[in-house]
């Protein structure tokens, strides 16, 4: 099956999930090796929040990803669903935040 | 390797064996499923992964996701815990019974229909072609997939897998990669809710992940290359095991 060509913004978006995919590994890798070593010490919690915070993003970086795709190949009814989808993520976090 | 996730194996284990709090070890489980969700999407062939069948389906299991997350402490566990025994074990028993079945059209000139795909088949050694059916009855299972991770932290690829391949006629290959994508989405709708309430761990879910990260990447290895009979004979012990698992637990 070919493929069609990435658009320059899926491409960004491609870059953008490598990036925080080996990011949040990395953080987690070292942080975990850090908090081992010093327990009392905030940098290896730091890094591991951050690593955390990094891995929830990868999905709703998957879901603008697929948003392009859906664009690029003009597929209404996947743009429909993938913004209906990314509208409840992001009224579910808005929601999670106002609880708090 | 299954499109499932490490949840459904951690939870217990976490919960069981190392007695930690059911909250706590759903939060780690819903971590490990987004880890899994992202090494998977980064290894698969993008192929074999129906981006519009799977977003479609996704609506259904977010909407699944939020909820069971919103109500996991209001559901009493036993109850959970018998309904989901028995749900895997009626599961396992469809596979069996469908070991032979592959779902794939070998004819490539048949049109897939709007939610079916096309991917190259390693066992056919040919490019196949698959249509999706019962696309009502998916969403039905999206939404109870998607409540299963909010509530438990397993992920729901455990209900979609098996029942994308044995009612809608997805392959299991696609239908465990499809899977992959999306259990990462549903888990991401819950998981911000566990953190926010500390059940989440880091040094645990730090541990977890890094594990994922190595296991997850040998699935796909192993996926890539084991046939669809013993990867759905696989899928059923899973299946079954989890099954008496939450079964033990429960009486």
């Amino acid at each position: 099956m070919t493929r069609p060509t990435e658009s320059s913004f899926q491409r960004i978006v491609s870059a953008l999930m490598l990036v925080v995919f080996w990011a949040s590994f990395t953080a987690l890798g070292v942080g975990l090796v850090l908090w081992l070593a010093a327990p009392a010490t905030d940098a290896g919690a730091l890094a591991m929040a951050g690593g955390l915070l990094g891995l929830l993003l990868m999905p709703m970086l998957r879901v603008v990803w697929a948003l392009a795709t859906a664009l690029g190949s003009r597929d209404w009814l996947m743009l429909a669903a993938t913004l209906t989808v990314l509208a409840i993520l992001i009224a579910l976090t808005l929601r999670d935040a106002a609880t708090q | 390797m299954l499109g499932l996730g490490g949840g459904v194996f951690l939870v217990p284990f976490l919960n069981v064996a190392l007695g930690f709090p059911l909250n706590v070890a759903s939060g780690v489980g819903l971590m490990t499923v987004v880890a899994t969700s992202s090494v998977v999407a980064r290894g698969t062939n993008r192929g074999l992964v129906n981006l519009r069948l799977g977003m479609v389906l996704q609506i259904a299991a977010a909407a699944g996701g939020y909820y069971g997350g919103s109500y996991a402490e209001r559901i009493p566990e036993h109850a959970l815990q018998l309904t989901f025994a028995a749900v895997t074990a009626v599961i396992a028993a469809i596979m069996l019974s469908r070991l032979e079945r592959r779902n794939v059209i070998l004819d490539t000139s048949i049109e897939p229909g709007p939610f079916g795909g096309r991917y190259y088949d390693g066992e056919c050694c040919q490019e196949v072609v698959y249509r999706t059916r019962r696309v009502p009855a998916a969403l039905g299972i999206s939404l109870a997939a998607g409540s299963i991770s909010g509530l438990l932290g397993i992920g729901g690829g455990i209900l979609q897998v098996p029942a994308l391949n044995a009612w809608c006629g997805v392959p299991l290959r696609a239908a465990a990669a499809t899977s992959a994508i999306m259990i990462g989405i549903t888990a991401a709708a819950s998981a911000p809710l566990y953190y926010a309430r500390g059940d989440i761990v880091p040094p645990l879910a730090a541990a977890a992940v890094l594990g994922t990260f190595f296991g997850s990447r040998a699935g796909l290895w192993f996926g890539e290359r084991a046939r669809a009979k013993w990867l759905k004979i696989l899928m059923a012990a899973v299946l079954l095991f989890v099954s008496a698992m939450y079964l033990t637990k429960a009486l």
